[in-house]
C-alpha cells in the first residue's frame, strides 16, 4: 500500500506476545493515521469504562502516511490511549525520527495491549521484534535511558522511553524521545508507565513505497524551496517557539503567577533572543525538517544539557511561577525532561500550589515545611522533585491542579487553571475569546495545538464574541490536528506559511488517492467527532459543563498588564459555547446529533 | 569539485539522506544514502556530517582496481568488476562508503549535489 | 544619515505593502505607530539578524524585518492551490 508500511504490530504485554497485522484499508481511507488511527482504534477496541491505568487501556503509538517521506517536517508521532489524567480522549504528538524508523522498519503502528509481569523494552529491528527485560533501567531518568539504549543498540536506534515520573503513575507524565522531545499531554506517558514499558527502540532498512515517484519528487522539491524561501525561516530558527516569548508578555497573553496576569514584569529574563544568545548550543530538527525550531542548550549555571526551553515551558515553568532567569528555566525543563513529567501541567500544579500558599489555603503545614513563594527557584525544582516522586505535597500535586483544589478545597477550583481535567497550555485567555472556547473544547482538554485562535482575536478585535471567532476555532480544529494524521508537522504551515495545497497534493502523489482538501477537512472532522464521542461515552454525564473554562474566567478580572481589568463574562462563555455546539452541529449540550454522525460515517459506530 | 559540511550548521534533519537515496536508487531509504549524518547527544549536543572527500584511499586498497574517478573527480564502485571484498568500506578514512543489504556492491557519493539543495541550514556546500 | 531599511513580512504587507525605508532615532514602536501597524500584531521584530525588542532605538542603516503572527491566522484554503 502506497505511502504506508502496510503493517502493525500488536503488543500483548501481559503474556509477551507480538502479532503482525495487515493494515486495515478502511482505516487508512476513513482515518489517514497517526491520530486518526489512535482514534478509531481506541474507540473501538476498549471497552466502555475501561481503567486508563489498568490492562484494558491501550497506547497506540501512530505514524501518518507522510512520515518518513521527503517533506518537511516529517517526522510527527502520535502516542494515544485513554487519559488517566482526564478520564477521555488523550492524544498526544512528539516531533523527531521516531515515526519515520518505524516506516523504514515496515510498521504504521503500535497497539500495547495489557500489563507487562516485569519491566520490558520493545525492540524493533525490521524483521525481528521482541520484548526484552528492563529492570535494570526502571527507575532511571528518560534521557539516561535512551542515551543508554544508543549506547548499547546502536546509533541509529530511535528510542522513546518514559521517567521515573510515568513508573510512579504521575498523572501527566510524558513520552520522551531525542532527548528533548515529548509526547507531553494528558498522561500518554503516564500509560506507558502504567504497563510498565519503559523504552521503545526502533530500526529499519527498507524503503517506503510511494505511488507516483516524479510528482511526489516534484511536490517536495516545492516545498522545500518555498519553506527556504520564506521570509519567517530566519526567525524561526534562530529563535524556535522563543521567538513569541516577549510577543506574548506584551500582549498580555504571557500566564503570570497561575495566570492571575497575562503579563511578568520580568518577562525580558526570557527572551528568545537571550536564550539564543546565552544557552543555545545546537538547532536541532525532526526529520526531514528544513526549519529547525528545537533549541539545544547549554547551561553552565547548572550544569546540564537540555532541548529549549521552548515556548511552552518558558511560560509555564517561567513566568506561570515567576522564574525570569532562562537558565533556572531550562534547569526546570531539564528535570522534567529527566523525570518525565510535561511541563505545561508540571508548571501549573507548582502554581496552583503557590496561589494557594499566597492566598493562605495551605500553609507550611501542607507544603512539607516549604515556603511556596512564586519566583523561587529552588522551590521550584524542588517540587519538580516531589512531583516525580509523589513525596507530601507532591502526590497531591502529581494527580494535577483539578484533583488538588478538591483536596484544599476553600474556593481554589476557581483558579485551578485546567479544562476537563487537563492543565491549561500557555496562553492567557481573558481578552482572547476564541483563544479561550479553543481551550474549553479542544478534545484532550485545554491545550492550544488543536486550534491557536489568539491570532485571530488580535485580528479581528480582541472583546469580540461573535459567530466567525466560533467559526474560525473550528476551521482550526479540522486543520491543525489533520497534521498529526498526517504524521507531519504544522508548523512549515504555521509558521513560514507554506501553502496548504501542497498537502493535498503531494498526499495523492504519494498514496494515489485524489483527495482534495475539502475531503481531508471532512476526516479531520470525523475524527474530531469521534473524539468527542469517546468522552461521551467514557464520561457519566459528559456534556457543556466539562467545556467550561476555570471560573476565574469570569469572577476575576486580569490583574496587571495590557489586559488588565479583561474577563469573559459567564454569559459570553455561554454564547460562546452555543455558537460552536451550533455550527458544530451537536446539540445545546454538545453531543454531536445523530444527522451529524450520520453525515460523517459515523453512525454504524456511534451510538449514543 | 568537492562535497563539504560545516557540522556546526547541521540540525541532524536526514533530509539529504533521504534525497540522496531517492536521486540514486528512487527509493524512500536513508540507509541508502552516501553521507553519515551522526548526533552526538545529549553532551556535547552536536551533529557530525561527514562526506566523501575524495582522498583516493578507496582505489589504493581495491584488489581489482574497480574505482575509478568520473569527470567530476568522484571516485566510484564499478558494481560489475567489484567483488564485494569490503576492502574500501574498511579503508576509508571518513566511514562513507555505504553498504545495504539489498545491494552486493558498496556505493559512495558522485558529487550529484542532490543533498545539498535540501539542506535548509546550508551545512552542505559545493567546493 | 543612513536611513533604516524596513521589511514587511506575510500579511503585513496588508498594512505595509512594500519595503521603505525609515528615519532612525526612533523606536521599534514609534516606527510602527507611524506606518499605521498594529504593535500586537507584529510577533518578531529582527534588525541585522537578531532579535529585538520593540523598545528598540533604531540605528543608522539598521535592517529591519518585521515578522507577523502567520500562526494558523491564515488559512489559504483555495482549490486553485490543488491544481
Ligand atoms: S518546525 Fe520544529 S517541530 Fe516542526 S518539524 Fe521542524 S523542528 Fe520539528
Ligand atoms: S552529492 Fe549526491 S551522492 Fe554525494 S552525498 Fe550528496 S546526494 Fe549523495
Ligand atoms: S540536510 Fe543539512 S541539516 Fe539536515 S541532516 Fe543533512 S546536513 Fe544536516
Amino acid at each position: 500500500m502506497n505511502a504506508y508500511a502496510g503493517t502493525v504490530l500488536r503488543v500483548d504485554l501481559a503474556r509477551g506476545k507480538i502479532t503482525k497485522e495487515s493494515l486495515n484499508l478502511e482505516l487508512a481511507r476513513g482515518y489517514l493515521g497517526g491520530r486518526g488511527f489512535a482514534a478509531s482504534i481506541l474507540y473501538q477496541e476498549l471497552e466502555k469504562g475501561t481503567d486508563p491505568l489498568g490492562p484494558g487501556n491501550k497506547l497506540i503509538v501512530a505514524t501518518g502516511p507522510l512520515s518518513g517521506l521527503l517533506i518537511p517536517g516529517a517526522g510527527k508521532t502520535t502516542f494515544a490511549a485513554k487519559s488517566p489524567a482526564t478520564g477521555g480522549y488523550a492524544d498526544s504528538s512528539v516531533g523527531g525520527h521516531l515515526c519515520a524508523e518505524m516506516k523504514y522498519a515496515g510498521y504504521d503502528a503500535f497497539i500495547f495491549e495489557g500489563i507487562s509481569p516485569q519491566p520490558v523494552y520493545l525492540f524493533v529491528d525490521d524483521e525481528e521484534v521482541e520484548l526484552r527485560e528492563a529492570s535494570r533501567y526502571w527507575g532511571q531518568g528518560s534521557i539516561s535511558v535512551e542515551k543508554v539504549l544508543k549506547e548499547e543498540l546502536g546509533e541509529e536506534f530511535q528510542i522513546a522511553t518514559i521517567g521515573p515520573a510515568a513508573e510512579r503513575g504521575v498523572v501527566y507524565s510524558c513520552v520522551s524521545h531525542d532527548f528533548g522531545r515529548q509526547a507531553g499531554r494528558a498522561g500518554v506517558g503516564t500509560v506507558m508507565g502504567a504497563k510498565r514499558l519503559k523504552a521503545i527502540a526502533v530500526r529499519g532498512t527498507k524503503s517506503i513505497p510511494v505511488a507516483d515517484l516524479d510528482e511526489y519528487r516534484r511536490i517536495s522539491r516545492q516545498m522545500y524551496d518555498a519553506c527556504r524561501a520564506s521570509e519567517a525561516w530566519e526567525s524561526w530558527t534562530r529563535l524556535g517557539t522563543s521567538g513569541v516569548n516577549m510577543w506574548s508578555d506584551e500582549v498580555g497573553s504571557f500566564p503570570t503567577r497561575n495566570f492571575q496576569s497575562g503579563a511578568f514584569e520580568k518577562a525580558e529574563g526570557l527572551a528568545g533572543e537571550l536564550m539564543r544568545e546565552r544557552i543555545v548550543v545546537t538547532d536541532k530538527a525532526c526529520f526531514g525538517c528544513s526549519s529547525p525550531c528545537g533549541k539545544w542548550s547549554h547551561s553552565k549555571k547548572h550544569g546540564v544539557r537540555v532541548e529549549g526551553p521552548e515556548y511552552e515551558t518558558a511560560a509555564l515553568l517561567g513566568a506561570n511561577v515567576a522564574l525570569s532567569d532562562i537558565e533556572d528555566v531550562a534547569y526546570a525543563n531539564y528535570l522534567c525532561d529527566e523525570y518525565g513529567l510535561d511541563t505545561i501541567s508540571a508548571g501549573n500544579a507548582i502554581a496552583f500550589a503557590m496561589e494557594c500558599f499566597e492566598k493562605g489555603i495551605i500553609t507550611t503545614e501542607e507544603t512539607d515545611g516549604l515556603e511556596l513563594n512564586f519566583g523561587q527557584a529552588k522551590v521550584v525544582f524542588a517540587l519538580l522533585e516531589k512531583i516525580a516522586k509523589r513525596e507530601g505535597i507532591g502526590d497531591i500535586l502529581a494527580q494535577g491542579v483539578k484533583h488538588a483544589a478538591r483536596v484544599w478545597g476553600k474556593g481554589s477550583s476557581d483558579f485551578a487553571v485546567q479544562v476537563k481535567g487537563l492543565e491549561m497550555s500557555g496562553y492567557e485567555s481573558r481578552n482572547a475569546p476564541a483563544m479561550l472556547l479553543s481551550y474549553m473544547t479542544a478534545d484532550v482538554g485545554a491545550h492550544h495545538n488543536r486550534s491557536w485562535a489568539i491570532t485571530y482575536d488580535l485580528e479581528v478585535g480582541r472583546d469580540k464574541v461573535t459567530e466567525d471567532k466560533a467559526a474560525k476555532v473550528i476551521e482550526l480544529q479540522h486543520i491543525r490536528p489533520l497534521f498529526d494524521c498526517l504524521g507531519c508537522c504544522r508548523l512549515q504551515w504555521v509558521e513560514l506559511g507554506l501553502d496548504l495545497g501542497y498537502y493535498a497534493a503531494v498526499l495523492k502523489a504519494v498514496t494515489g488517492v485524489d483527495r482534495s482538501w475539502d475531503d481531508l477537512l471532512k476526516i479531520s472532522e470525523r475524527v474530531w467527532n469521534l473524539t468527542r464521542a469517546f468522552w461521551v461515552r467514557e464520561v457519566e454525564g459528559f456534556g457543556r459543563e466539562w467545556d467550561y473554562p476555570p471560573a476565574r474566567t469570569w469572577k476575576e478580572p486580569v490583574i496587571s498588564g495590557p489586559t488588565k481589568g479583561k474577563f469573559v463574562s459567564r454569559e459570553d462563555v455561554e454564547k460562546l459555547l452555543d455558537m460552536y455546539y451550533a455550527q458544530r452541529g451537536w446539540d445545546k449540550n454538545g453531543i454531536p446529533t445523530r444527522e451529524k454522525l450520520e453525515e460523517l460515517g459515523l453512525s454504524d459506530l456511534v451510538k449514543i | 569539485m568537492y562535497l563539504r559540511a560545516d557540522s556546526s550548521k547541521c540540525s541532524g534533519c536526514r533530509a539529504c539522506l533521504l534525497a540522496c537515496s531517492l536521486y540514486h536508487f528512487a527509493e524512500n531509504n536513508p540507509k541508502k544514502a552516501r553521507l553519515a549524518i551522526t548526533p552526538h547527544f545529549p553532551n556535547p549536543g552536536t551533529y557530525e556530517v561527514r562526506t566523501c572527500t575524495q582522498c583516493g584511499e578507496c582505489a589504493e586498497v581495491c584488489p581489482v582496481d574497480c574505482i575509478p574517478r568520473d569527470e567530476k573527480g568522484a571516485y566510484y564502485i564499478d558494481a560489475e568488476e567489484c567483488i564485494a571484498c569490503m576492502a574500501c568500506v574498511d579503508a576509508c578514512p571518513e566511514g562513507v562508503i555505504f553498504v545495504h543489504p539489498d545491494y552486493e556492491a558498496p556505493f559512495q557519493c558522485d558529487l550529484c549535489e542532490e543533498c545539498v539543495s535540501y539542506c535548509g541550514p546550508g551545512a552542505l556546500y559545493i567546493e | 544619515m543612513k536611513r533604516v531599511k524596513v521589511v514587511p513580512v506575510g500579511m503585513l504587507k496588508n498594512y505595509l505593502s512594500e519595503t521603505v525605508r525609515a528615519n532612525p532615532a526612533q523606536t521599534v514602536h514609534q516606527l510602527l505607530d507611524g506606518l499605521g501597524i498594529p504593535a500586537d500584531l507584529v510577533a518578531v521584530v529582527m534588525v541585522n539578524g537578531r532579535q529585538e525588542p520593540k523598545s528598540y532605538l533604531l540605528q543608522e542603516g539598521d535592517q529591519v524585518k518585521l515578522v507577523p503572527l502567520v500562526g494558523g491566522g491564515q488559512t489559504l484554503v483555495e482549490e486553485r492551490m490543488l491544481k
